[in-house]
């Protein structure tokens, strides 16, 4: 029954906080190659459901498959060594260490596996080779001796994609990517996301603003107080009067 | 002779203050109470020596090796309670460790225990010989801690430090990462106080309590946590103070304390961590590229 043009696919779904059904059976079926656009108004259990997928909260009820394999309720660290990376919606660089540090850790996934492995020297003239290429992708390999904590927030999120990209994921999970970035820095990255997908990244974003998502993806699944109400193109989504009722309508009234 | 004794307590605290970064410089974890630590290896080391017999060159690991156990049982429960609670809760575990000492009657009691000096190859270990044998396990420590900021190990710790969410999407067990944290620092410590048990010829509970973790704290905080010779400097500063300066050693507490406050105020990188006074200086003119649109 495996599809395999399916990647991950997630069957019912549900996160409850005592009464609160923050996602409350959710189906999502993500393709290779595709990106796919979460989205829905605030408190939508767009990011709820976005953490259980990356091993941040545990489901109480449901599955998530990825390539075939149940990975629901795994650690966070157990799904990145299963090929899901992501960043977060309010960005966690390691301050403290040089840009290029923060990128050349996410190698360890594949070097240094183990506890005892992790004793090697990872600052060898090859990993360092490739941390610059990493960085020369997401344009910030001038950046390389900087301290991460002294960038500013769009080179910040560009940081974490690279590092996200540099594990080598099957799927690369994005949190609202563009909250908070100045138009010029969306722009810049939605041509960046652009090129992740030309290159063949399956992505999944979490994405708030409507334009920002219509922009970057192949399809949309709308989320509503903790239900699916909607799945299509963007123009699909769009035209769909329940989308429209419980988001595109209060927007409207915003601006 | 009494320069001899003095750069023996320099090379203790060295080692104590080194391994106390790899616990809280490298891995960020807040711990108050590594005497324990000390005094366990100490006490092992001791009880080995004197009464089964074994050689201090067996006795030596074997201390760090107990300490260490005991460590990642800390580091265990570390994994469980976060930065102030830690430290409150290490401190405790300084206070238990020191009352099992004081009230058991095999580790002497309130009577402490007395600790026959090394012999090797026939050879009695005088201050000498333990001098030697200091500067090797610092030379060791110090090559272990100058390759940690480019192994993969620093880095893993690095990302614990900064973000634990963040290092787990990177595939990093940061609660693995801590207990060998914890595994890692206190071997050094209890190695470090079976060479304390040997020299001093005799150890009693109150050598291990919570001031001197307090100064131990002190010396790799006022170096700089999470620099590679920071605590180094730290110690040899804080160690040599109270023999340069009397009032130093009355107001010993006093002293640690105050440092700690006005590090944390002023310069919480540390005397020689990025960004301090010393290093701006020592840089002096040359410019520094800064990140940003």
């Amino acid at each position: 029954m495996v599809d395999s043009e399916v990647l991950l696919e997630v069957r019912g779904l549900k996160k409850h906080f005592g009464g609160l059904k923050a996602v409350d059976g959710v189906d999502l079926t993500l393709k290779r190659g595709e990106t796919l656009g979460l989205i829905g108004p605030n408190g939508a259990g767009k990011t709820t459901f976005f953490n259980m997928v990356c091993g941040f909260y545990t489901p109480t009820e449901g599955t998530i498959r990825l390539k075939g394999e149940e990975i629901q309720g795994l650690p966070a660290h157990a799904v990145a060594r299963k090929g899901i990376a992501r960043t977060f919606q309010i960005t966690k660089v390691f301050k403290d260490m040089t840009v290029q540090d923060n990128l050349l850790a996410a190698f360890a996934l594949k070097q240094a596996p183990t506890l005892l492995s992790s004793l090697r020297r990872s600052h060898t003239r090859q990993n360092l080779e490739h941390v610059q290429a990493y960085l020369e992708r997401v344009d910030i390999a001038a950046f390389a001796k900087v301290k991460a904590g002294d960038l500013s927030l769009g080179y910040m999120r560009r940081l974490e994609i690279a590092r996200a990209l540099a594990l080598e994921p099957v799927l690369l999970m994005l949190d609202e990517p563009c909250a908070g970035l100045s138009k010029d820095a969306t722009l810049d990255f939605i041509e960046l996301v652009h090129k992740l997908r030309a290159s063949g990244t399956t992505i999944m974003l979490v994405e708030h603003n409507m334009a920002v998502a219509t922009a970057l993806c192949d399809r949309m699944t709308v989320l509503s107080y903790g239900v699916k109400i909607a799945e299509g193109t963007p123009q699909q989504v769009q035209n769909n009067q329940a989308v429209i009722d419980a988001y595109l309508g209060e927007a409207e009234e915003g601006e | 002779m009494y320069e001899q004794v003095v750069a023996i307590n320099i090379g203790l605290a060295m080692l104590l203050a080194m391994s106390l970064n790899i616990i809280t410089g490298f891995a960020g974890q807040p711990t108050l109470g590594h005497a324990a630590f000390y005094g366990i290896g100490a006490y092992t080391s001791a009880l080995l020596t004197a009464k089964a017999g074994w050689p201090f060159l067996l006795a030596l690991p074997a201390a760090g090796l107990v300490a260490a156990v005991v460590g990642v049982l800390l580091g265990l429960f570390s994994v469980r309670v976060r930065e102030d609670f830690l430290a409150v809760t290490t401190i405790g575990i300084n206070f238990v460790v020191v009352a099992i000492f004081q009230y058991v009657e095999l580790f002497g009691a309130s009577l402490g225990l007395a600790v026959p000096k090394p012999v090797l190859f026939g050879l009695r270990f005088g201050n000498t010989e333990i001098l030697i044998l200091l500067v090797i396990l610092n030379i060791l420590v110090y090559l272990f801690i100058r390759h940690l900021p480019t192994s993969w190990l620093g880095l893993a710790l690095g990302g614990v430090r900064n973000e634990e969410d963040a290092a787990a999407s990177l595939g990093v067990n940061p609660d693995h990462y801590k207990v060998f944290a914890f595994g890692i620092g206190t071997f050094i410590a209890g190695m470090t106080g079976s060479v304390y048990a040997h020299f001093m010829g005799f150890i009693s509970s109150s050598d291990f309590a919570f001031p001197v973790s307090v100064g131990v704290l002190s010396m790799a905080v006022l170096g700089g946590l999470g620099t590679v010779s920071g605590p180094l400097l730290g110690a040899v500063i804080l160690t040599l103070s109270p023999e340069v300066f009397r009032f130093v050693s009355d107001y010993r507490m006093l002293v640690y304390g105050g440092l700690l406050v006005l590090m944390m105020r002023f310069q919480p990188q540390g005397l020689i961590g990025d960004d301090s006074f010393l290093r701006r200086k020592w840089i002096g003119l040359f410019s520094r590229g800064k990140g940003g649109e």
